[in-house]
């Protein structure tokens, strides 16, 4: 099977999660949409890795990149929590502390 | 031609360096670690002390030699300058040692007893460690750097410790009397180092001393040669020089030692426990200056050494009549210390070092031995103090008669107290008649105007017996004053004699007072402890500027030996004599003296006011000085002010002018940007939603516009 | 085309379908578990292509560890009363036109790119490599960043525990 098939799958991955999180309204949905881009980036790396079998970049890269999804996902779940406390919602739209 | 560098070599090592090590190492400790401690302060520092004690006791007997053991190595170098320190282990240090230590360990064990209920008990004792740990460093080194820092810190502790009732005003004041007049002397001090380390190029007291007596008086010019580092160097200064460093070095003195005129320290300075001023007046304070003195001897040339006899002699005289009158038993001896330090200092001025620093040891004991007397005899009247009964431990007029309760006390204050009137028997008798048999022979060479300072040794001979007497009389004699001025009647059965602990130090330093101790009853010249110290042969100051060897002096006056003893000890005793009649009970002045009050006469108010030194450096001096400032200050106000006001105002006008300026024409620039800078940021502020996603919307939109543009 | 092939395939339509389940379905938990299945496909993907090893990671990384954060947070950041937990949407047209134009944009790079052509990609022999060349690559040549990457590990669920952990007592005086 010819890579192109993988590394598309792997831009309408990323597509989608840019969806969801441009347009959720939930904090969880957009974290959501981010896991899933991070995984599209995740079949690039692997799909390319798999024609190089002796060097295995891509392989570790994408652990690394699961690595830092998982400390993403626990430090802004740990956010989330906390602006859900501090705002008594979890809406982005209505959290707009930044408005100038 | 000498190298520097040898004269500053290491010597071999030497255990001896341990020995020195511990002598430091145990009072330090006291002094580090007696904070710590709540009520075993006392025992933990005596326990210290006494061992000191006997490591110092040990070194002296070791190392009693003639000679002098010394001790050199390298501190640290700069560049090619060495910075050595040397210890020197000499008959004067040794004893030096074993007095400072035992003085020092006497007093902790009456201090035991006499700060039982002191809160600040651990910091007493540990200032007292600190006392002895710098007087231990001035009596060892050989070096004048080390001395100097030592010297220092000496001070320090003397005004931590005159201060140590700090909450009493007069007290914090006296500590800074002490300090700041300290100061005043030790400023000459640094300027004679300053002067020998231009000149030698090293503060080391051996190497200083070898060149010294190297050096040349060429046309009036001080001429030093020596190599050092391999190159040759020759410093040559005006020969004036010579006699300034030595004036300098003795101004050290004078601030220590309490000579005139900076002496006015030291009555003052009995604001502090009792036990420390007779820490400060035997052996380690005032000491200190003398010891320095006696270091420094050999590079004295005739013209300081004859300004060191006048003021030795001034001090004695004025001090001695300025005891004579006053009502506080502690000022009494505070005088009589200033004025025999006055004796030590007129001594090493006449040439007589072995003179001066006898008196200097058997003053220790004598002046420790009164100190300590009186002060069981204030601690006592302190336990006499209740809510309703107030009074001045220290007055005399509150005393009198305490010679039935308190009869240890009194013999040991006689003993003393004869001992610095100075009658055959007791220690006094045979230093003083030494330094006056070498101000006779002094005055002899000198003839004419020099008989004035033998005169004045003379009268304050007389002096002295009658000031000590008249204390004796006046706190031992007659009836108990207290009962009647406080009104309370059974007050005088409550006063009881001294406990051991204040007993044991007072008996043995009275003891030691009696001549026996030094190994002669009449004769100066064969007492061991005299003989221990000799004047160095021969002064190392270039022959054209020294002074008159005391051998020589002494051969020429020899003949007089006997009937100058005849002379002093029939001052002594006439002295004595009009004391007692004077003071005996019944007699006028005895019986009025309760009710006596600040002198009206003004020939007793000079010796009460100790000769108006105090008013005088208040009165002339700081009005002097305030008249100046106020004067500057008119000057100030009027002339410096009008310019600057002056020039305030142009600048004022100035001021406005360009304020107006900025206004209109600078402003409206400014607020034309502001303005637009203003709406631009309104302009801009709507893009700003505060919404996240929006802001990743527009990101990605605009990375899609960039791809498109680079792509196709 | 052979059989892995076909499961490959079918796996790769397994993770566009939930995906896509994702962007449409309004009701944050579904999309949590349709998350499930998109991670379950893309570690079939993983396995079929020779990546045994990240394949177990993805499994136990996101479907055991960031799933289970994520339901949490939903329960967390919702007052469940029985009513479903939804979230509306919003910008879904420019949403929809920017993903959109994105996804065409790398359609259109990757055709241009013709991966297929590039030499060490063409003269490749896909095999699986093995578990334990990748353990000695790991801790051989990877070994520092491999390290620090398990330092930020630490580091980041320390933060949360801490950035979490403040937050009890002002719960507790809101309820």
């Amino acid at each position: 099977m010819p890579v192109e098939h993988l590394v598309i799958l792997g831009a309408i991955l990323f597509c989608i999660g840019l969806f969801v999180v441009l347009t959720r309204k939930n904090a969880i949905a957009v974290l959501i949409g981010v896991e899933l881009m991070l995984n599209a980036s995740n079949i690039n790396l692997v799909a390319f890795s798999h024609f190089d079998p002796d060097l295995l970049q891509g392989q570790v890269f994408a652990l690394f990149v699961i690595t830092v999804a998982a400390a993403e996902a626990a430090v802004a779940l740990a956010i989330v929590v906390k602006v859900y406390q501090y705002f008594q919602t979890a809406d982005l739209d209505k959290i707009s502390e930044l408005k100038g | 031609m000498i190298e520097l560098k040898d004269l500053l070599a290491p010597n071999a090592f030497d255990p001896l360096i341990y020995w020195i090590l511990a002598l430091f190492a145990f009072p330090l400790l006291s002094f580090f670690t007696t904070g710590l401690l709540k009520d075993k302060a006392s025992v933990w520092s005596s326990l210290l002390l006494g061992i000191n004690t006997c490591i110092s006791g040990y070194i002296a007997v070791t190392y009693w030699g003639e000679m002098g053991t010394s001790l050199k190595g390298t501190w640290f170098e700069i560049g090619g300058t060495v910075f050595n320190y040397s210890f020197l282990l000499d008959n004067a240090a040794l004893i030096m040692l074993v007095i400072v230590n035992f003085i020092s360990l006497l007093v902790h064990i009456f201090s035991a007893e006499y700060m039982r209920h002191d809160k600040a008990k651990p910091r007493y004792y540990a200032f007292l460690g600190l006392f002895t740990f710098s007087m231990l460093g001035i009596v060892l080194f050989h070096n004048l750097l080390f001395i100097f820092i030592f010297w220092e810190l000496v001070g320090l502790s003397s005004y931590l410790l005159i201060g140590f009732w700090f909450e009493k005003k007069s007290a914090s004041l006296a500590a800074n009397k002490a300090f700041i007049m300290n100061r005043i002397g030790d400023l000459g001090f640094l300027t004679g180092l300053m002067i020998l380390y231009t000149q030698f190029e090293t503060l080391d007291l051996g190497a200083i001393e070898f060149m010294m007596g190297e050096s040349q008086i060429e046309d009036g010019n001080w001429v030093v040669t020596y190599f050092s580092n391999g190159k040759e160097v020759i410093h040559v200064l005006d020969g004036r020089w010579l006699s300034a460093a030595g004036i300098a070095l003795f101004c050290g003195a004078v601030g220590k030692s309490a000579q005139f005129p900076l002496q006015i320290w030291l009555p003052d300075a009995m604001e502090g426990p009792t036990p420390v001023s007779a820490l400060i007046h035997a052996a380690t304070m005032v000491a200190a200056g003398v010891f320095m003195l006696s270091r420094v001897f050999v590079l004295l040339d005739a013209q300081a050494l004859e300004v060191i006899a006048i003021v030795g002699a001034i001090t004695a005289l004025m001090a001695a009549v300025a005891a004579l009158s006053q009502f506080d038993i502690k000022k009494v001896l505070a005088y009589s210390t200033v004025s025999q330090l006055g004796y030590m200092v007129l001594a090493m001025g006449v040439g007589a070092y072995d003179a001066g620093l006898f008196h200097l040891f058997t003053h220790a004991f004598f002046k420790a031995g009164l100190f300590l007397s009186a002060g069981i005899i204030i601690h006592q009247l302190h336990g006499l103090e209740s809510e309703g009964v107030k009074f001045n431990t220290q007055d005399m007029r509150v005393m009198g008669g305490l010679k039935q309760h308190l009869p240890i006390t009194f013999a040991c204050f006689v003993i003393c107290s004869l001992s610095l009137a100075g009658l055959p028997g007791f220690s006094g008798f045979l230093s003083k008649e030494a330094i006056l048999i070498n101000t006779h022979a002094w005055s002899v060479e000198k003839g004419g105007g020099y008989y004035l300072i033998e005169l004045m040794a003379f009268a304050t001979v007389i002096l002295t017996a009658f000031y000590i007497m008249r204390a004796v009389m006046l706190v031992f004699t007659g009836k108990f004053r207290l009962p009647e001025l406080t009104g309370v009647s059974d007050i005088a059965g409550k006063l009881k004699e001294g406990n051991r602990t204040l007993l044991i130090p007072v008996v043995i330093l009275a003891l030691l007072s009696l001549s026996f101790a030094f190994g002669s009853t009449f004769d100066a010249e064969t007492s061991w402890l005299h003989k221990a110290v000799e004047t160095p042969s021969g002064a190392m100051v270039p022959t054209k500027y020294a002074a008159v060897g005391q051998a020589e002096m002494l051969e020429s006056a020899g003949a007089d030996h006997i009937w100058l003893a005849v002379v002093s000890i029939g001052l002594a005793l006439a002295g004595i004599i009009a004391a007692l009649l004077i003071y005996k009970p019944g007699a006028k002045l005895a019986e009025a003296f309760d009710s006596k009050r600040e002198p009206v006469s003004p020939l007793v108010q000079v010796s009460f006011y100790h000769w108006y030194q105090d008013v005088l450096y208040t009165k002339v001096i700081l009005k002097f000085i305030l008249t100046q400032s106020k004067m500057l200050a008119w000057f100030d106000e009027k002339i410096l002010d009008g310019c600057v006001n002056l020039l305030a105002r142009t600048q004022v006008v100035v001021a406005h002018l360009t304020g107006m300026f900025d206004r209109y024409i600078i402003d409206g620039f400014v607020h034309l940007t502001a303005f637009t800078s203003g709406k631009v940021g309104q302009l801009t502020r709507s893009i700003q939603t505060g919404n996240v996603q929006t802001y990743i919307l527009s990101a990605i939109a605009m990375l899609i516009m960039l791809l498109l543009w680079f792509a196709f | 085309m052979t059989f892995a092939t076909i499961i490959l395939y079918c796996f790769i339509g397994l993770t566009l379908l939930s995906a896509l389940y994702i962007a449409f379905t309004k009701n944050v938990l579904y999309a949590a578990f349709a998350l499930i299945l998109t991670f379950l496909g893309v570690a079939g993907i993983f396995m079929l292509i020779g990546a045994g090893f990240i394949a177990i990671s993805q499994i136990l990384v996101y479907v055991g560890g960031i799933l289970v954060l994520i339901v949490f947070g939903v329960m967390l950041t919702n007052r469940l009363k029985g009513q479903q937990v939804t979230t509306p949407s919003y910008n879904k047209l420019l949403g929809l036109l920017v993903s959109g134009g994105l996804l065409f944009i790398f359609y259109k790079a990757i055709i241009e790119a013709n991966f297929g052509a590039i030499k060490w990609i063409e003269s490749a022999q896909p095999e699986s490599p093995g578990l334990e060349s990748f353990g000695m690559k790991l801790m051989t040549d990877y070994v520092l960043a491999f390290e620090v990457i398990g330092l930020l590990l630490l580091l980041a669920l320390i933060g949360a525990v801490k950035i979490a952990a403040g937050a009890r007592k002002e719960v507790e005086d809101a309820s």
